[in-house]
């Protein structure tokens, strides 16, 4: 195995990782949205968060886009791994969708900090996850251009 | 058997046919960046923009008049506290029909027996009907700390929105407090330590022991009257002050 080739399986791995560990948190934020009960928050005040008129759009709670975003980002890391020819546009994809969550959680956490004067743990590791997720897969899709 | 200028003339076409296919592959590669950034930037935007056309929120906050403007207030008391008639309301800020009151009757009585000294009014919390209430209630002894319970207590009601439908969420009553010009980092502490959630429950259990069994419940003078519309508050105050 050559370093380059390692260096491309890397960062795969990487995205997958983070991917499932973002399916995870999404399943809890999802959860939680829906039953407040089941909410363990350690670090700020995620119940201001979950219940504030920002956790939805109309009737989708942003817990629930964040885990469909992860999914993709997911099934899309399974795709990569089963079908090495479509590597190129599934990264143009992935790239695209990751970098449009990471805007948005960029915005989530400004109205965290600045409205809603609150922070959740929960949604701060979301953001964390999609900023290395946007990393890796920002890699890989700056390599592929040559 | 080709001679040297051909074969320099095969030469040149071969170099002019990589250059474009080359351009070609330039032009490919910022395509796909330029595609793939402006459309994750459009569904950003998209995403931002659209609860704020009316989505997900529930819109600007209005920010009441107060109506203790002017008058004598102590806390949740307006008006004489020495006035003759002493008018009480136990009231839920979630509460639809005392909602009606607050914005259509209040000010009426206000006008009508507060201003004139005949008596005093009196809100107490009556929270129930879930979180929200609890939480809203709290929200308006945190203004109290800070002497704006009447503006605190209006705006409220002037943004009801259904019950336990995100209203009165922490997050939502921490806008509504900016609205009102609260100290919010005050405010903050004071309804994140849930400093009033003791008090309202407190409130609540005497609002029970006094006989209130749902609000809006009026006590004149100590009895609780038969409350439907402004006429039957009038009546009670009126034969109270023996008019």
């Amino acid at each position: 195995m050559t370093i380059a080739m390692r260096r491309v399986i890397h960062w795969k791995i990487i995205t997958a990782v983070l991917a499932l560990c973002g399916i995870a948190d999404g399943v809890y934020l999802t959860i939680i949205h829906y039953d407040t009960g089941a909410l363990v928050c350690s670090v700020g005040n995620c119940h201001a968060v979950q219940t504030s008129s920002y956790s939805k759009i109309g009737p989708l709670p942003v817990a629930v886009l964040g885990l469909a975003m992860y999914l993709t980002i997911g099934a899309i890391s399974l795709v990569r791994w089963r079908r090495p020819d479509l590597t190129s546009t599934l990264t143009t994809v992935s790239f695209a969708i990751v970098l449009a969550a990471a805007v948005y959680s960029a915005y989530l956490t400004y109205l965290e900090l600045n409205v809603i004067h609150a922070i959740c743990q929960w949604c701060v590791l979301s953001a964390l996850l999609t900023l290395g997720i946007l990393i890796s897969e920002g890699y890989g899709f700056y390599n592929q251009l040559g | 058997m080709s001679n040297p200028s051909d074969r320099e003339s095969r030469k040149n076409r071969r170099i002019v046919r990589k250059e474009s296919a080359q351009r070609q592959a330039k032009r490919r590669r910022q395509f796909t960046v330029i595609g793939a950034i402006s459309v994750a930037l459009i569904v950003a935007l998209a995403l931002i923009i659209i609860p704020q056309l009316g989505g997900s929120g529930f819109g600007t906050i209005q920010v009441a008049n107060a109506s203790a403007a002017g008058l004598p207030s102590n806390g949740n008391v307006l008006g004489d506290p020495n006035a003759p008639v002493k008018v009480v309301e136990f009231g839920n800020y979630q509460c639809p029909y005392c909602g009606i009151f607050a914005r259509q009757v209040q000010s009426q009585l206000i006008t009508d027996y507060v201003k004139t000294g005949k008596a005093s009014f009196e809100f107490r919390d009556f929270a129930f009907g879930g979180q929200e209430s609890s939480d809203a209630a709290a929200a308006s002894q945190c203004a109290n700390d800070q002497g704006k319970f009447w503006q605190m207590h209006d705006t409220l009601y002037l943004n009801q929105h259904g019950e336990n439908q995100g209203a009165f969420t922490r997050a939502r009553l921490k806008e509504i407090a900016q609205s009102v010009g609260l100290d919010m980092s005050k405010f903050n502490q004071c309804l994140d330590s849930d400093a009033h959630a003791k008090d309202v429950q407190n409130s609540s259990n005497a609002a029970i022991n006094a006989g209130a069994a749902g609000t809006p419940t009026f006590e004149v003078d100590g009895k609780i009257i038969s409350y439907n519309g402004y006429g039957s508050l009038q009546a009670a105050i009126n034969a109270a002050l023996g008019q």
